[in-house]
């Protein structure tokens, strides 16, 4: 999210506002079913979609689910090497085996809570975006003016705009969020009694992400826009901290970098191998010991393992991250359409079933998913 | 213990089918899917499964209750449901 949001400043200004908004008000919704559906019954989104949508849906979503996440979780290590690269001085590619070692040996050895918190209290550092963004005095109007849903204004390029706004509503409404989210809900034994923590937790958790992705637009727009940088590396948005925060912005900047890299590495390789244990139907936990989960402890070590390879091989994390926004949104329909059936059967739900207001919602979720992965690759190849 | 993939009928002219066992394992559910998955998927479990490519058959005698969840009078150790389980859990064992 700091790549896009960083990239859509950079280029736009704030014309960008409006699609985070857009992309944190569907993910609110969709995480709180993801929740709920995990507090009800008891059983998780992918597993219920193997259980009521059949195994052919289940292996189509799965295989392009895995090809998304591998790419996701390349692109993360990719950027957290590269946090490590700019305190250090080493090139990023000598970080991808430490890295890996070190994501893999804390799912290895940590559990599910040790990891929601220390992910979670680890992630407040990004916070300096929102100092940083406040620092820059950006004009109140300008900013208001960026949640009106507009297109590239005068001068800019459609096709790059869109691309952009493609990819951000890609990086937002991420399929291994709702897997993960209603995994954990398993995980941390939810029941009815949570669906009130469960809303809270998918609106005030959602809107802090999305509050930062916007803090991040901002200070690029403020920042990188004026002096021309179009961030086509990573390195391209430090400005973004150390022009309003000075020495200590550049350390922020790789904190908050290596940090929320670290934190959607260790979501998305978990969410992988929950996909694929609640689906093959074979003992799932991160709070189990891997000996008792061995087939869900080794799915998550392969793809760690992999997931380091393109970063080895000196691939620039910017491209992957790019490639695999555009993809999350290419694969959107098939992993939003079963909410809407899940989330009206009452074997799963019961009383909880989804309300006219939140069917609604859903529907116009999907029909968004169906327009952005029809224009996802014509987007990537003219603005990509 | 794992998913139910598929069912075993016995159809009796003139009566109406009758579920006879659950099915367990890839083999029920690849044979589901396109033909290459379900070539490999069978190649390697008459090759390596327990089973030799054969599902595991849980009598329908043994099912205690039916809803979302199917609970049956079965303990999991004992058959080979948890083959694999077992021995990918041998070589996770020696990771530290």
């Amino acid at each position: 999210m700091i790549a896009t949001a960083s990239q859509a400043g950079a280029l736009f200004g704030f014309r960008h506002l409006w699609v985070i908004a857009l992309g944190t008000l569907c993910t609110i919704f969709l995480v709180e079913m993801s929740g709920r559906f995990a507090a009800v019954s008891k059983h998780t989104i992918r597993g219920a979609m193997r259980e009521r949508l059949g195994a052919s849906f289940f292996v189509l979503t799965l295989i392009l689910s895995l090809l998304v996440n591998f790419l996701v979780i390349a692109s993360e290590i990719g950027g957290l090497s590269l946090a490590l690269q700019l305190v250090s001085g080493i090139p990023s590619r000598w970080w991808a085996a430490p890295v890996g070692l070190v994501v893999w040996a804390l799912l290895w050895k940590g559990t599910f809570s040790f990891l929601e918190r220390g992910i979670a209290l680890l992630g407040l550092v990004t916070v300096a975006f929102v100092v940083g963004a406040c620092a820059t005095h950006p004009p109140l109007g300008g900013v208001m003016r960026g949640f009106l849903p507009g297109g590239p204004g005068t001068g800019g390029e459609p096709a790059r705009y869109w691309f952009i706004a493609v990819s951000i509503l890609g990086a937002i409404i991420s399929p291994y969020l709702f897997y993960f989210y209603s995994s954990g809900g398993v995980e941390d034994q939810w029941d009815e009694s949570y669906l009130g923590v469960n809303r809270v937790v998918a609106s005030v958790g959602m809107s802090f992400g999305s509050v930062v992705a916007m803090a991040v637009l901002v200070a690029s727009a403020m920042v990188l826009l004026p002096r021309g940088i179009a961030v086509d590396r990573f390195e391209e948005a430090v400005p973004v901290l150390t022009v309003p925060l000075g020495r200590w912005g550049f350390y922020l900047f790789a904190a908050s970098l290596g940090i929320a890299c670290l934190g959607a590495t260790l979501e998305a390789s978990l969410s992988t191998a929950y996909e694929l244990a609640q689906g093959f139907g074979w003992r799932w936990g991160e709070s189990l010991a891997p000996r008792d989960a061995s087939r869900f402890a080794l799915s998550y070590t392969i793809v760690i393992a992999g997931a380091a390879v393109p970063t080895l091989l000196g691939l620039d994390p910017l491209k992957l991250t790019i490639l695999s926004m555009a993809l999350t949104a290419l694969i959107l329909p098939p992993v939003i359409v079963p909410f809407v059936i899940l989330m009206n059967d009452e074997r799963y739900l019961g009383r909880h079933r989804n309300g006219l207001v939140s069917n609604v919602v859903v529907l116009a979720i999907i029909a968004l998913a169906f327009v952005l992965a029809v224009v996802s690759i014509p987007l990537q190849i003219l603005g990509g | 213990m794992g998913m139910v993939d598929g069912l075993a009928l016995e159809v009796v002219n003139g009566r109406p089918p009758r579920v006879t066992h659950i099915l367990v394992g890839g083999v029920t559910l690849a044979r589901r899917l396109s033909p290459p998955i379900r070539w490999l998927v069978l190649w390697f479990a008459r090759r390596y499964g327990v089973r030799r490519g054969e599902p595991y058959r849980i009598p329908w005698s043994a099912v205690r209750d039916v809803g979302v969840n199917i609970t049956v009078d079965l303990d999991a150790r004992d058959t080979p449901a948890l083959y694999w389980e077992d021995r990918v859990g041998r070589f996770v064992r020696r990771l530290p």
